[in-house]
């Protein structure tokens, strides 16, 4: 292992591991972008492999990619706002899947691009493309949507998109 | 913004979900409700009771109007922006401390028409702002926003005019919209660009008629009014005090100031000036 005698210009290796068991070695000054990852560091905890039980490997290849898009060195702003608009265009489902992701590793930039994204998708969705998304199942009696739409009748009003994506 | 809520955690009642699905998660769903604008946002009500009940705390509603600035000031530059759904002015406002003077955006009014503004002028704490097509009166005293337009939707009946119209409020950072029908008649040569607010009321001219129309803010309706000459001769129109006055120029030498009444009936030639 690195102790001591290394260098300065050494980088650290992080192992991080997906819930589906699949291993990912990463820089360390990419990985701690995640404050998570950044506080078990920090902590000694990071010597061997990271287990992510709640990142499957899917949705951590997609947070890698944004780590070393946005880590401070590698990229210019350009190239960063263009995979922004790229990454945003993933699908809705995985779009959440990784807001969630990076609520657990603590990635605010991350967190508040994929949040954004999600309210534009379903800005202008029907209630129920809403629900099908998230995967709910509305809990309302008629008579309550009915009330709930009176409440505010102009929140309804117009062409709502009735699509899933 | 998710420190903003670590740091005044939401006391909600609604059940936590044990998955760990965004939906279950009141942060995640909270930090994207609150980009939502007020049109959907108040939509995403009816999604399930959970989010109706996130949506109704009194503490997410008050984070969700942060986002907005104040209007509690006075506008004074006209600033046209083409390009986008925001629109800057300057502002002058006064507060305790005296005199603030700064330039904002009105980004966060949330404009749902998303296209270039230009502020015209501002009459009694009314600031009119318009469109390329359409016309719309801030009141920032009121913390009323008022949005006009005459609806290009002519389908309803052939003798009426249908008048499509959002009322922005300031204090609730939501949009409303009406619908007025008025005959056809009475608008036919209204002239949209000089209105004048007077009396919680904007009365815009006409030209050519007898009638013109007034928005009545009060019962949020439009309503004919008298004109004092079918002629195109106005030199002035516009408001003295809580009156409206139009003054009109005959054959060049006289001036004839006629004074509309407090009852909306008639017009009174008060003076005649040679």
């Amino acid at each position: 292992m690195a102790e001591a005698s290394s260098s300065i210009t050494e980088k650290f290796f992080l192992t991080l591991k997906s819930s589906d068991g699949d291993e990912f070695v990463l820089e360390e000054s990419i990985a701690i972008q995640s404050i998570t990852i950044k506080n078990m560091v920090e902590d000694g905890c990071s010597s061997s492999v990271i287990p992510l039980s709640k990142v499957d490997t899917e949705t951590l290849i997609k947070v890698i990619e944004y780590m070393k898009m946005h880590s401070s060195t590698s990229s210019n702003e350009e190239e960063i706002e263009n995979f922004d608009k790229k990454f945003v265009s993933n699908s809705i489902n995985t779009i959440l899947n990784i807001l969630e992701a990076a609520n657990f590793l603590d990635i605010n930039n991350l967190l508040e691009l994929c949040a954004e994204a999600v309210a534009n998708r379903i800005k202008n969705k029907t209630p129920e493309a809403v629900r099908k998304i998230f995967n709910i199942t509305s809990d309302f009696t008629p008579e309550e949507e009915a009330e709930i739409r009176n409440e505010t009748p102009w929140a309804f009003e117009g062409n709502l998109d009735h699509s899933l994506d | 913004m998710r420190n903003l809520f670590n740091k005044t955690p939401f006391n909600l009642t609604v059940n936590e979900k044990v998955d760990e699905a965004v939906e279950g998660n009141n942060d995640i769903l909270t930090t994207i409700l609150l980009l939502l604008s007020p049109k959907p946002l108040f939509k995403c009500k009816l999604v399930c009771k959970r989010w109706q009940s996130l949506i109704s705390d009194p503490k997410f509603v008050s984070f969700w109007r942060l986002k907005t600035p104040s209007l509690g000031s006075l506008f004074v530059n006209r600033f046209w922006r083409k390009d986008n759904k925001s629109f800057k002015y300057f502002y002058i406002s006064f507060t305790d401390n005296g005199l603030i003077h700064s330039d904002a955006s009105l980004k966060g009014l949330q404009n749902p028409y998303g296209e270039g503004v230009v502020i015209l002028n501002s009459c009694g704490g009314l600031l009119v702002c318009r469109t390329v097509k359409k016309e719309r009166t801030i009141n920032p005293i009121c913390k009323y926003y008022v949005f006009i337009h005459v609806s290009s939707d002519r389908r309803l009946s052939s003798s009426d005019e249908n008048f499509e119209m959002g009322i922005y409020s300031s204090e609730t950072n939501l949009w409303r919209n009406l619908t007025c029908q008025i005959s056809k008649s009475a608008v036919r040569s209204v002239d949209f660009n000089n209105e004048v607010f007077v009396n919680r009321a904007i009365f815009w001219p006409a030209y050519k008629s007898e009638t013109s129309i007034y928005f009545d803010l009060d019962t949020e309706s439009l309503h004919p009014y008298p004109m004092p000459s079918k002629r195109r001769e106005a030199m002035y129109f516009g408001s003295l005090k809580d009156r409206l006055y139009y003054i009109r120029s005959k054959r060049g030498y006289r001036l004839d100031n006629f004074e509309f009444e407090k009852d909306y009936s008639s017009w009174c030639c008060k003076y005649q000036i040679y």
